[in-house]
């Protein structure tokens, strides 16, 4: 493997770490029903399938950690064919976690934008 | 299962192998979920596309094993288990030995062997009657379901067994509770489940679950109550005006405070004790109830 997509990886990692939490959140919140692990995983892909932010895989371990920290809930209903899913929901407090890291996000936004030089705010 | 998905996991089951034991089975269990479920909306989706191809396609869009395997050594480094925190800075000497009466984790562990006293009769009472009813039955048509039912039972009680392991001893076990062969009929099932190895050890375990409990409990009980009748002694000698021990041992004056202080180390030890059972006790768990 070269060094170069090595660090690549390195750094689509550590950039999607947080974002994926914050993602999963925004898709739930807006969702009408509780969604199973596989409809999220499409959610989070661009339409033409080219742009993958994370892996598919890379959300279980995630969602596991916000359903720890309360911020989601979950319940295992059996499907008419195939194995049971766990179809997960967004709690208040993960409402509200969701408000503030939007205003985290919309900061980090701003900021990057200007010292990357895309456009200025102020 | 497809064959595809079977390679995928063995392949993953081998990227993650320096992983904890616990660890590598919830991400088989999530990778396992995850792909048959794809599979199967994409075939109703999609009934004209090859199969192999969707399930390649599925297969690339979760992530290779080296990809899952840096996410899940990830996440495992920032969450522990509920009680092994309590590692913090390691006071030495005397204070140090004594800080163990503030430690969550021995209290923990005095409960588990408690209350071991109880799940270990039920867990042995559970296994002696469904292997019996089982083997039982064994000829007659109805007996492999009904053994098919109490080795499924096994496995549940077991994965709810190293849920309470984690939580009063600390040691991380599997958070999924996996089915082997889930989705087969149930002839290819009870074929799957009898050749697994967890499902034995998960029984010699349910099984020796009860003469360790005995140990157990009865090893917190007297220590505890020898360590609180030398603390009481002045209250007992000196309020109630009974002997130390019946009949007639009256302990001198002088000697009191040796007595209360002796209760005192007791407890301590005891705790100290009960902190390195719960330790060898979880990894015994570990080996027998994870595959």
């Amino acid at each position: 493997m070269s060094v170069s997509s090595t660090v690549d990886r390195k750094f689509s990692r550590e950039l999607s770490s947080g974002i994926t939490s914050l993602a999963l959140l925004a898709i739930l919140s807006q969702a009408e029903e509780p969604m199973y692990g596989y409809r999220i995983a499409k959610e989070m892909s661009s339409e033409d399938m080219d742009f993958q932010l994370i892996k598919q895989g890379a959300l279980y371990p995630v969602l596991k950690s916000l359903e720890r920290n309360e911020l989601l809930s979950s319940r295992v209903e059996p499907s008419v064919s195939g194995p049971p899913r766990r179809y997960y929901s967004i709690t208040d407090s993960g409402r509200e976690a969701l408000k503030r890291w939007q205003a985290l996000w919309d900061g980090t936004c701003n900021l990057m934008n200007r010292i990357l030089g895309g456009d200025t705010h102020e | 299962m497809n064959k595809h998905i079977e390679k995928y996991l063995d392949d993953l089951r081998d990227a993650m192998r320096e992983l904890d034991k616990s660890t590598i089975q919830d991400a088989l269990a999530d990778a396992e979920d995850h792909l048959t479920t794809a599979l199967q909306v994409e075939t109703e989706e999609k009934p004209d596309t090859d199969k192999s191809e969707l399930v390649k396609e599925i297969i690339e869009r979760y992530g290779t094993p080296e990809d899952i395997f840096e996410q899940y050594s990830d996440i495992e480094e920032i969450t522990t288990p509920v009680f092994a925190t309590s590692e913090k800075a390691e006071e030495t000497g005397i204070w140090g030995f004594c800080s163990v009466i503030a430690e969550p984790k021995a209290w923990a562990a005095c409960l588990y062997m408690t209350l071991s006293l109880a799940t270990g009769i039920a867990y042995f009472t559970w296994t002696t009657t469904g292997l019996s009813v089982s083997l039982g039955f064994l000829p007659l048509i109805i007996g492999i379901p009904i053994a098919l039912l109490f080795l499924l039972s096994f496995r549940g009680i077991g994965f709810v067994e190293g849920r309470m392991v984690e939580a009063l001893l600390g040691v991380r076990m599997p958070r999924r509770a996996i089915t082997p062969g889930e989705g087969e009929n149930w002839w290819a099932r009870f074929k799957i489940i009898l050749t697994t190895r967890s499902t034995w050890t998960t029984i010699v375990y349910m099984l020796l679950l009860m003469p360790l409990g005995i140990i157990y409990f009865t090893l917190i009980v007297t220590l505890f109550s020898s360590a609180l009748s030398l603390i009481g002694a002045p209250v007992i000698q000196y309020i109630f005006h009974e002997p130390f021990v019946d009949p007639g041992i009256w302990i001198p004056f002088y000697a009191m405070p040796f007595v209360v202080a002796a209760g005192g180390t007791l407890i301590v030890l005891t705790l100290h004790l009960a902190k390195a059972i719960g330790k060898l006790h979880g990894d015994f768990a570990k080996s027998m109830l994870v595959s």
